[in-house]
């Protein structure tokens, strides 16, 4: 019996194909894997299964019951539950008032009894035995505890079929580990998974079934044993396992390094680091969300000042009182969130491309929009950015032109040392490669440049070296050389 | 213990003791201010702002702002005046309280439609309200005071709930309309606590993405919430004209930010999901008191705004920053 069976499912977004005649069948009481890389429309399939959005074809049914003309909230009742990424807890309120929430609303009860409720979210905790404390907001509580209670949440409902969009993103080993034993005991209680996920080794450790969607089509469908680790790779990544190494010859350590951080200290985000740079080197910086590798950056970058350490940068002292002063000096950083805090959506891709660099574009104090003009068209082609007219706002660009504008605004301070925060989130493949040849081509010319990640293949395919940091400190440095896939993700969710 | 320690690092708890320091403080410099006359008074002079707030507070609790009910309120005033003075000046005040919190909520649902239906952002919406809702009353209902009210409303402003005569024989009371406002704070109080609804308000305000997955009807519950603060404010403006035995439509507006003033300096969230009706409660006793007080200690009442003003931003911040100090200390190793 099929728990969700999802048949010859398409969906076209202006002008845009997401989903091409995809069909997904879940096994009842399975653990089911749905993979795929961002853009892959793993995440568009999700919502036309929980029903947020309509497929253009296709049909959707839940335990055997036709549901594609129905709501998202009978779709509730019916026993499906989606977990999102950001798990749609209430912050404000309890742990046991949000364990609760989906049965009070569905119940459509007019008094709330805390008593009744607080016993019922309880008894939930017990049965997947953890411990939580029921009364704290659920703000303070840790992404893996929220995540937790996101599931307690599901089963106080008792949803048949819980969907969990890329659950481990933000937790340690340690924890994933711990939520798996949680998943398989409430799979033994007749619940059926479906995770999504990109990361081949939890396909191999928890899913009993695997579907793999690439570019909106399913590339790969059936029992995760019937495939081998480079088998499935190549059906996310649609390239064979091979990483094609992009990086330029590696920098000349003989010479004095661009920047020289140490014993580097900001509590509670990073403390005791210590790492050179030299210019036209690739230095890679990972860790899990949480690890103090964005924060040490943004130290870098001036946003945000360390307590104690030295930064030495062309030989000399470097603490930048703000982002603006660390530019005027040569470094730049782009930001992992282009939406929100880097570029004007709204606003022109030239507006968007010179907005941190007006002062070469302007004569006698006023904005010579002639040449901002020409600036703008000279980053277009350079970034080959696929754009109808410099002119449109920067919204109306995919997200690989998107990203490539965001870049071309801090190329064009010439810095010495760039860095950049998740270079190819939101971006599609062949953008991304796009990027990473960039990346090189700038290197070679003499730039130093760190690239903050947690894309393993995107570091070993750029970087010469690789710093790994684990819960503030630095844990490992090694020469990308040394380097494979898989000691390389497991040394970046080692325990705290 | 722990419990009290933990409650009074909150901005409740820090209202609290700032509200208890001040009045022992104050009393101890001018004991006028603990006698019965003063403590009444302050009780007399709090009740329009307190039940003003209540209306406020379910604005922020949901994550919105409302800035129109002091507009709504003088419109169902004065509205409501009018029309029994010219039509019966003797009706029930049963009746006329009917009429004001009709009008108070006709116009909320106005609010209420274009901030569920039309998804207006409340700020925007309440504050074109505001000024359509007060345009509206001096254009098409007047401008004159009205002195004389239907003969109910004067008895209500007559009634009083106790009366004392000093021994110097001044006279001192406590007005029959304390019961509207502790009967509105019940029902409020209620509602937030042991209602549905009044959880979908608090979730709401933590996160209206998260309520509508959940399957909160989020269009109906913002109705009802600008519905009802509509109908709270239909009736403050009734009590507020019996208190003042005029119906004066210049009045009430004007006070709006007092008012949300003291429902954040009583611990609400102005982003939204956190307060309660006894933080609001602590914030418009806070204000009346220290109004109150400058005048007793000889302080220009004109430091009234900086003190007010210095509060807010020590009752909002101080949590803030503890909450700040301590998540950094969390996260930090203990070794």
């Amino acid at each position: 019996m099929a728990s969700i069976l999802a048949e010859h499912i398409s969906k076209t977004f202006t002008h845009v194909t997401v989903l091409k005649d995809v069909t997904l069948s879940v096994e009842d009481r399975s653990i089911h894997c749905l993979a795929g890389e961002n853009g892959s429309g793993k995440s568009t399939l999700i919502k036309i299964i929980a029903g947020t959005v309509d497929a253009d074809y296709g049909s959707v049914s839940i335990a055997d019951r036709e549901v594609t003309r129905v709501n998202p909230l009978h779709r509730i009742s019916l026993g499906l539950s989606v977990i999102y990424q950001d798990f749609s807890l209430l912050p404000n309120l309890s742990v046991f008032e949000n364990i609760t929430y989906l049965d009070s609303v569905s119940e459509r009860r007019k008094w709330v009894r805390f008593g009744v409720l607080r016993r019922k979210a309880q008894q939930i905790l017990l049965r997947m035995n953890v411990r939580i404390p029921l009364d704290a907001p659920v703000e303070e509580l840790s992404v893996a505890s929220q995540q937790l209670v996101a599931i307690a949440r599901a089963l106080c409902h008792r949803s048949t079929v819980i969907i969990m969009d890329e659950p481990t993103s933000a937790l340690t080993r340690h924890e994933v580990r711990n939520l798996f034993q949680i998943v398989q005991a409430v799979r033994q209680t007749g619940v059926t998974f479906i995770f999504v996920t990109h990361k081949l080794e939890e396909i191999y450790e928890i899913c009993d079934r695997v579907t793999v969607l690439r570019n909106g089509e399913v590339v790969a469908s059936g029992r995760v044993s019937e495939f081998t680790t480079d088998q499935l790779s190549e059906a996310i990544t649609g390239r064979r396992i091979q990483i094609e190494r992009l990086q330029p010859p590696p920098p000349d350590r003989a010479s004095p390094p661009v920047l020289d951080v140490e014993d580097l200290t900001r509590e509670p985000d990073y403390r005791r680091i210590t790492f050179r740079l030299w210019s036209g080197e690739i230095l890679g910086l990972t860790g899990l969300l949480g690890s103090g590798r964005a924060e040490l950056a943004l130290t870098l970058a001036g946003k945000n000042r360390a307590e104690s350490g030295r930064v030495r940068f062309l030989g000399s002292e470097f603490s930048p009182q703000n982002i603006y002063a660390s530019q005027r000096l040569g470094v730049a950083y782009v930001t992992d969130d282009r939406l929100s805090e880097g570029l004007f959506m709204e606003q022109e891709i030239f507006d968007n491309i010179l907005i941190a660099n007006l002062g070469p574009r302007c004569r006698n104090g006023l904005l010579d929009f002639g040449k901002i003009r020409k600036d703008g068209e000279e980053y277009i082609r350079q970034l080959s950015v696929k754009a109808r007219d410099g002119r449109d706002p920067v919204q109306t660009l995919s997200g690989g032109n998107q990203q490539r504008v965001l870049i071309a605004r801090y190329l064009d301070l010439k810095p010495k040392i760039l860095i950049l925060n998740g270079p190819t989130i939101g971006v599609d493949v062949g953008s991304k490669h796009e990027i990473h040849k960039l990346i090189s081509d700038l290197a070679r010319n003499g730039t130093a440049i760190i690239v903050v990640s947690d894309d393993m293949p995107e570091l070993l395919a750029v970087c010469h070296r690789v710093l790994v940091m684990v819960n503030g400190r630095l844990a490992a440095e090694h020469a990308i050389a040394d380097l494979d896939l898989e000691s390389l993700s497991r040394e970046v969710t080692a325990e705290r | 213990m722990r419990w009290a320690f933990h409650y009074l690092r909150t901005s409740e708890g820090i209202i609290l003791l700032t509200t208890v320091f001040l009045c022992a403080a104050v009393g101890l410099l001018n004991p006028v201010f603990l006698s019965a006359p003063n403590l009444l008074d302050l009780v007399r002079n709090s009740i329009t702002t307190g039940l003003f707030a209540l209306g406020v507070l379910i604005a922020l609790l949901s994550g919105g702002i409302d800035v129109s009910f002091t507009a709504i309120a003088a419109v169902a005033m004065y509205g409501t005046v009018k029309l029994f003075v010219q039509l019966n000046p003797h009706a029930p005040l049963i009746l006329i309280f009917l009429v004001g919190a009709v009008i108070g909520a006709l116009l909320g649902t106005i609010n209420g439609i274009l901030i569920a239906f039309f998804r207006l952002p409340t700020l925007i919406v309440t504050l074109g309200t505001l000024g359509l809702f007060r345009g509206f009353l001096l254009t098409f209902l007047g401008t004159r005071h009205i002195v004389d009210l239907p003969s109910s409303m004067i008895d209500l402003s007559r009634t009083y709930l106790y009366r004392g005569k000093l021994a110097d024989g001044s006279l001192f009371s406590l007005p029959a309309t304390t019961l509207v406002l502790v009967g509105v704070i019940i029902f409020v109080a209620v509602l937030l606590r042991y209602t549905a609804i009044g959880r979908f308000i608090y979730a709401l305000g933590g996160s209206e993405v998260a309520s509508s997955r959940l399957g909160i009807p989020v269009a109906r519950t913002k109705l009802f919430i600008y519905v009802l603060i509509g109908l709270i404010a239909g009736i403050t403006g009734i009590v507020h004209s019996s208190q003042a035995r005029v119906a004066n439509p210049f009045d009430l507006v004007g006070s709006e930010l007092d008012v949300i003033a003291a429902v954040v300096l009583g611990g609400a969230r102005i982003t939204g999901g956190r307060g309660g009706v006894f933080g609001t409660f602590l914030g418009v006793s806070l204000v009346t008191i220290i109004t109150n007080s400058l005048v007793l200690l000889n302080v220009s009442s004109l430091w009234e705004r900086c003190v007010v003003g210095i509060l807010i931003i020590l009752g909002a911040g101080v949590p803030l920053l503890l909450r700040r100090l301590q998540s950094t200390q969390r996260r930090s190793p203990s070794s």
